[in-house]
């Protein structure tokens, strides 16, 4: 066993001791990216034009969203191995996220072929589809989004988005307090739920979601202000 | 800013592409009857003499799965307990993809031996391709309390725990595997995933748990100096000092994202307070050192750069500079010393060459000046021939990839 494994131990025990320890969650953060690191120099140690290290630089491109980067190296993965496991799922995130649907459903589908259950691809693939209206056939994606990642609040949104756009009221109220529950502070979820209460004549309920999605959104924009405010001043004091 | 910024691999999504190819991986190996690792005891091939198994034994060699299924089944009719050839059954189930059925079989084997040898590994990558983590954490649990050092059972037991979202137990049990296969890429590979999922997770935790605290802006400032986003991270380095003016650090980082910068001011300023809260922090004295020296304020960088090479001696940048500076004060000696220092650790360090190349002028030592010279001038010429070969492939790449998405 090494040191960093070592390590990894004594932040277990500290945060058994207190889950709430700011400072520990802090120092681990940085010991986990600077274990990061040291791993990818390792790895690059080994071979520097391996496909993991293609592979990886691929992901951080995505990261940093740096899509037809991420694209680019993610092919060049493909190239040398064509079975190296997540390529579809990388590129058709990618795509994905280059708003590329046409390609993102290629590769996301051939990812599902490997993979049936793989909730992001399952995810990505339900949302393209709900763009082009496409309600029925992104449902049952959806159910193995939610199945698999029981604590991915975007999936429980968008299926109750279906379920309401299906009819299925009841349904989708149960998925979007899921949502709620999950993520507090998505205004969004708060405003379809209150547009579901409204179609289900329960008015109090709908007016509490309403208020809420409202205090949300003014305080986006409150923040929204206050960012760019400092920016400006920032630039302002780099200026002078 | 409520969010944490680090944008890192999911965990759960990239573990789960990799299981068709270790069940696949796993069933070729012992089609082919060749263990994947040495040490591997459940997955050797089964060597039974009986001329139905023998026959099966061939067909599955030759990939015909479903003709070795069929004598296996006609072998059990005269021994339906023989746990050899209910094991070979199983394998082929497994390389055909009836991973259900598989397990029923390996099951029953264990029903009346549970720690039938390489048994509960093999049911183990079973459960594992049906995403069914928890049983194939404990069946690999089960055939490593037999086999402690099997590197295939510990690899799955890794993926497995990882997929199901218990990083730093895998990541602790690839710690282990690669401290005994150092040079293993593909538990190197797993490794950086699942310690960026690892760091994703805890600054989620943070994010949820303290979303304005400035231990989450530090975290942020950070994750925006990795992305060369300078502007973003000082704000966020700001926003840390705002709550917290002692926090520990925080001059040094902000120096350090202002030299990246080229904000020479401002870097000085933090550099010279992260000094003066530590004055032999090395890394600031390198950078307030290497702006004292392009404004050839020799005689303070000299004393930075002298703590800096105590402190990292293998800092070549650090011998540049101090050979400056030494040049700078008149000190030529000592400036030979420290440029030919930098050469040591890097002789093909083009810059020190130059400056050897003007002090040896300087000097009146012809031979030697010229001799760097003409290092200087090759290192050039090697280094545009390398820029060049980069500039013709890189269109022929980008025009392959590009042509792929038609």
């Amino acid at each position: 066993m090494n040191r960093n494994a070592d390590a990894l131990r004594q932040y277990e025990i500290l945060l058994e001791q207190d889950p709430n320890d700011k400072q520990v969650l802090y120092q681990l953060i940085r010991f986990l990216k600077s274990s990061t690191l040291e791993a990818i120099d390792q790895l690059s140690n080994l071979d520097q034009n391996s496909v993991y290290i293609l592979a990886l630089r691929a992901q951080s491109h995505v990261e940093q969203e740096k899509y037809p980067e991420a694209i680019y190296e993610f092919k060049q993965v493909l190239a040398q191995n064509p079975n190296f496991p997540g390529v579809h799922f990388g590129l058709g995130e990618a795509y994905y996220y280059k708003v590329d649907y046409p390609n993102a459903e290629k590769e996301l589908r051939l990812a599902l072929a490997e993979d049936p259950n793989l909730p992001r691809a399952n995810f990505y693939l339900a949302d393209i589809l709900l763009k082009a209206s496409n309600v029925s056939d992104a449902v049952p994606l959806l159910e193995i989004v939610v199945a698999a990642e029981p604590n991915y609040m975007k999936g429980y949104y968008l299926l109750g988005k279906c379920y309401a756009a299906e009819g299925k009221l009841q349904d989708a109220v149960k998925l979007l307090e899921r949502a709620a529950e999950l993520d507090q502070n998505d205004k969004s979820v708060h405003y379809q739920l209150g547009r579901i209460y409204k179609r289900l004549n329960q008015p109090d309920k709908s007016r509490t979601e309403m208020e809420t999605f409202e205090r949300l959104y003014a305080q986006e924009r409150e923040l929204k202000t206050k960012r760019i405010g400092g920016f400006h001043k920032d630039r302002e004091a780099t200026k002078n | 800013m409520t969010t944490a910024k680090i944008a890192l691999a999911m965990p759960g999504e990239r573990q789960s592409n990799l299981r068709r190819l270790v069940c696949t991986l796993i069933a070729a190996h012992l089609l082919l009857g060749i263990a994947m690792f040495a040490t591997a005891a459940w997955a050797k091939p089964q060597t039974t003499t009986d001329s139905l198994p023998s026959q099966a034994a061939e067909l599955q060699k030759a990939r015909d799965f479903a003709g070795a299924e069929k004598l296996y089944r006609q072998a059990l009719v005269d021994a339906p307990d023989d746990p050899e050839i209910l094991k070979a059954l199983a394998v082929v189930c497994q390389a055909e993809g009836k991973y259900a059925e598989s397990i029923e079989i390996f099951q029953s084997i264990l029903k009346r031996a549970p720690l039938y040898p390489g048994v509960n590994g093999l049911v183990g990558t079973s459960y594992y391709a049906l995403n069914d983590f928890e049983k194939t954490i404990d069946a690999m649990q089960k055939e490593l309390a037999s086999n402690p050092k099997d590197p295939q059972a510990r690899h799955l037991l890794a993926l497995a725990q990882s997929s199901s979202g218990h990083l730093f137990e895998a990541i602790q049990e690839l710690e282990g595997l690669l401290a005994d296969y150092p040079d293993d890429a593909p538990v190197l590979y797993q490794l950086v995933v699942d310690y960026r999922a690892a760091a994703q997770k805890s600054g989620e935790k943070l994010a949820k748990r303290y979303p304005d605290s400035e231990y989450l802006h530090a975290i942020n400032a950070e994750v925006y100096e990795d992305s060369e986003r300078f502007d973003d991270a000082i704000r966020e380095f700001k926003e840390v000092l705002r709550k917290d003016p002692k926090f520990p650090g925080l001059h040094f980082a902000l120096g350090q994202v202002y030299w990246r910068k080229n904000d020479i001011q401002n870097a000085q300023d933090q550099l010279r307070l992260a000094l003066r809260e530590e004055p032999n922090h090395a890394l600031a004295g390198y950078y307030l050192a290497d702006i004292l020296t392009n404004q050839k304020n020799y005689r303070e960088a000299i004393p930075l750069l002298q703590m800096v090479t105590a402190a990292y001696p293998e800092l070549k940048e650090a011998y540049f500079l101090l050979g400056k500076c030494y040049a700078g004060t008149g000190e030529d000696q000592r400036a030979l010393e420290a440029f030919n220092k930098a050469l040591q650790l890097n002789p093909n360090y083009k810059e020190a060459h130059y400056q050897l190349y003007g002090l040896y002028a300087h000097l009146g030592d012809k031979k030697n000046s010229a001799a760097q010279l003409r290092i200087f001038e090759e290192l050039i010429k090697k280094g545009q021939e390398e820029d060049e070969f980069r500039l013709r492939e890189t269109p022929q790449k980008q025009t392959k990839a590009g042509s792929q998405d038609d």
